[in-house]
């Protein structure tokens, strides 16, 4: 067990240099360069040329991308941004509680209405409440989150004001961004779960359950539910740590000063170490995440858990 | 003699193949929510089409000050904008950006992630392991800070949004792609194909993609529906089509700021761009039980 996880921390390495080198060129794509960046339009080209020069710009791409890996593992130096001088993950650290707070309650509501909702109309599959979630599901699904965002504002702001239009100062502000992604995050993990249930509700050995006389409860709850949590939890996984990086439309609706939000005024502006290192917590965390969905496997499945020990 | 009996038998196989599309079609028919999809999904490709006709583009673009603001009318069918625009042009416009992103965007994933999935599972090994391990680089970066970053990087226009949401959707192709090819390529038949020598090719396009194809078209139907959802939300962010052309999620953005006194810019953009991505996911899952028929009690 212990080797697998270490075999699989070694094998996030090749991945992340890999996301190091795919922002670093999309970034050294981006027009602009940080001399001027940092001086300002009307500063004279001479300056931002000898700027450039001490920042290492004038060098070739290779040279910049080694120096850029070089710093960060034998100095864990992630650079300073180019438009506040400040150490980039001073930012980070002052942004990622806001993108956390969205992320855990939303992926905490979801999950309680997607799954709770998705065994219910699998178990009473044609009844109403089936109809009822499933059509509310595809609904939710087919909504961008940036519309219902806006509707959420102009009837729960401007209509009826209960909730503020934008902001992170209090905890109310935080109550029209969650219900935005949560309703996406469970219509899509209703349907997931509403299928994989089915599929192991006509299972042979749920069959074999009920013969045995084992009660409704214990055939939903014991054997279907345990077998088809699998592609349940990767989704959740993948859910989660998609909106650590993917709610930036939302953060953008509400104004909330998040790590996603930080990080697009950074491509924006071209502030190319705010955006590498950005990019790049967020990578290393989506790592971490899949690796932990992976380990929860093993907990859950016994021939999982077989399988790592070998 | 034996070319007229290989002609028959391959007029045979003819028939067979429109008889199994028949009775998928007559499946897919028998799903009414599905078939509503499909109907209006094809208005809104006509909509499309025939944009000129039903509107003239210049409704949508000529700035006229005097009818600012204004709500929906018998003149503007759903209103005007903060520029005296019609939103109805504008909406009906706007569909030629969302549909042709959202089929072109799937058509190239298809294209690529199929080309890449299918030789990641038809030759296992090593060009598995490679071209997996490039995907899962891509699948670590948020696809919407990707997209973000690639329209940054190549400036804002319909070519490159349309190269943002494609390359952020590739990997799920191409993992697709790849499973799906894995469970018929252990089959028997398969054995046999290689057994008389038929080409790797031949193999892939002849015997592996005809068995595996059900789950890809679902999967690029519903496609359609998150590339329109992911265009209009970079579009939203500023990051795509430029004013003053028509896109649904830059009317919405712009709508942003006279959302409180005028709900109707909210309104017709948002219902359009939900309800042509419901409809895409309605015929998908229509696809998908008439493509399995396990799936059907």
């Amino acid at each position: 067990m212990y080797r697998y996880v270490i075999k699989r921390l070694l094998f996030t390495i090749p991945v992340l240099l890999g996301v190091t080198f795919i922002v670093f060129t999309i970034m050294a794509l981006t027009p602009g360069d940080p001399g001027r960046l940092i001086l300002g339009q009307t500063a004279r080209q001479e300056a931002v040329d000898q700027l450039n020069h001490e920042l290492g710009y004038d060098q070739p791409f290779f040279t910049r991308f080694f120096n850029y890996i070089k710093d960060i593992v034998t100095k864990f130096d992630f650079g300073v941004s180019y438009r506040t001088q400040q150490p980039v993950f001073d930012e980070i650290w002052a942004r990622f509680p806001f993108t956390l707070r969205l992320a855990v309650f939303s992926i905490i509501f979801s999950s309680l209405i997607g799954v709770s909702l998705g065994i219910l109309s699998a178990v009473k599959q044609y009844t109403f409440i089936d109809t009822f979630s499933t059509v509310m599901a595809m609904f939710f699904a087919a909504i961008p989150g940036f519309w219902l965002g806006m509707m959420l504002i102009y009837f729960f702001s401007y209509k009826i004001p209960i909730f503020p239009t934008h902001g992170a100062d209090s905890w109310d502000g935080f109550v029209l961004p969650i219900i935005t992604l949560t309703l996406g995050g469970a219509a899509s993990l209703l349907r997931l779960t509403r299928s994989t249930m089915l599929e192991t509700i006509r299972a042979d050995y749920i069959r074999t359950a009920r013969a045995k006389g084992a009660s409704q409860k214990i055939v939903i709850w014991r054997h279907a539910l345990k077998n088809a949590l699998l592609p349940i939890i990767t989704v959740l996984g993948m859910q989660f740590g998609g909106l650590l990086g993917g709610a930036v439309i939302t953060e953008t609706v509400f104004a909330i000063p998040g790590l996603g939000m930080h990080i697009v005024t950074a491509i924006r502006q071209k502030d190319v170490p705010v955006v590498m290192s950005g990019t790049l917590f967020l990578a290393a965390l989506f790592c971490i995440i899949m690796l932990l969905v992976d380990l929860l496997y093993a907990f859950i499945d016994p021939r999982i858990r077989a399988k790592y020990s070998r | 003699m034996s070319n007229t009996a290989a002609a028959k038998a391959h007029s045979g196989k003819k028939s067979k193949k429109n008889s199994q599309l028949k009775e998928v079609w007559r499946r897919f028919r028998k799903n009414k929510s599905a078939m509503v999809g499909l109907i209006i999904l094809i208005l809104f490709a006509l909509c499309a089409i025939f944009a000129d006709l039903i509107v003239p583009y210049e409704r949508g673009i000529d700035q006229d000050g005097s009818v600012r603001l204004q709500g929906p009318s018998a003149e503007h069918w759903f209103g005007t904008d903060a520029f005296g625009r019609d939103t109805f042009a504008r909406v009906v416009h706007g569909s030629r950006v969302s549909l042709s992103i959202g089929f072109a965007a799937v058509g190239i994933s298809l294209i690529l992630g199929g080309f890449l999935g299918a030789a990641a599972g038809y030759y296992g090994g090593r060009a598995d392991n490679i071209i997996m391990r490039i995907m899962d680089v891509f699948t670590c970066v948020p696809g919407i800070l990707l997209a973000l970053a690639i329209v940054a990087a190549l400036g804002s226009s319909m070519t490159n949004l349309l190269i943002a949401v494609t390359i952020s959707s590739i990997p799920g192709f191409v993992r697709l792609v790849r499973s799906s090819i894995l469970t018929v390529v252990e089959n028997d038949f398969i054995e046999a194909a290689r057994s008389y020598g038929a080409k790797d090719f031949r193999i892939i396009t002849k015997y592996i993609l005809p068995n595996a194809i059900g789950p890809i078209i679902v999967q690029a139907t519903m496609g359609i529906a998150s590339m329109i959802l992911s265009a209009s939300g970079l579009s939203y962010m500023g990051m795509g089509i430029q004013p003053p052309r028509p896109e649904w999620g830059a009317m919405l953005s712009e709508a942003k700021d006279y959302m409180r006194t005028d709900p109707h810019l909210l309104l017709f953009p948002g219902f359009a761009i939900l309800i042509s991505a419901l409809c895409f996911n309605l015929v998908g899952d229509g696809l998908r039980d008439a493509l399995d028929p396990k799936l059907k009690d």
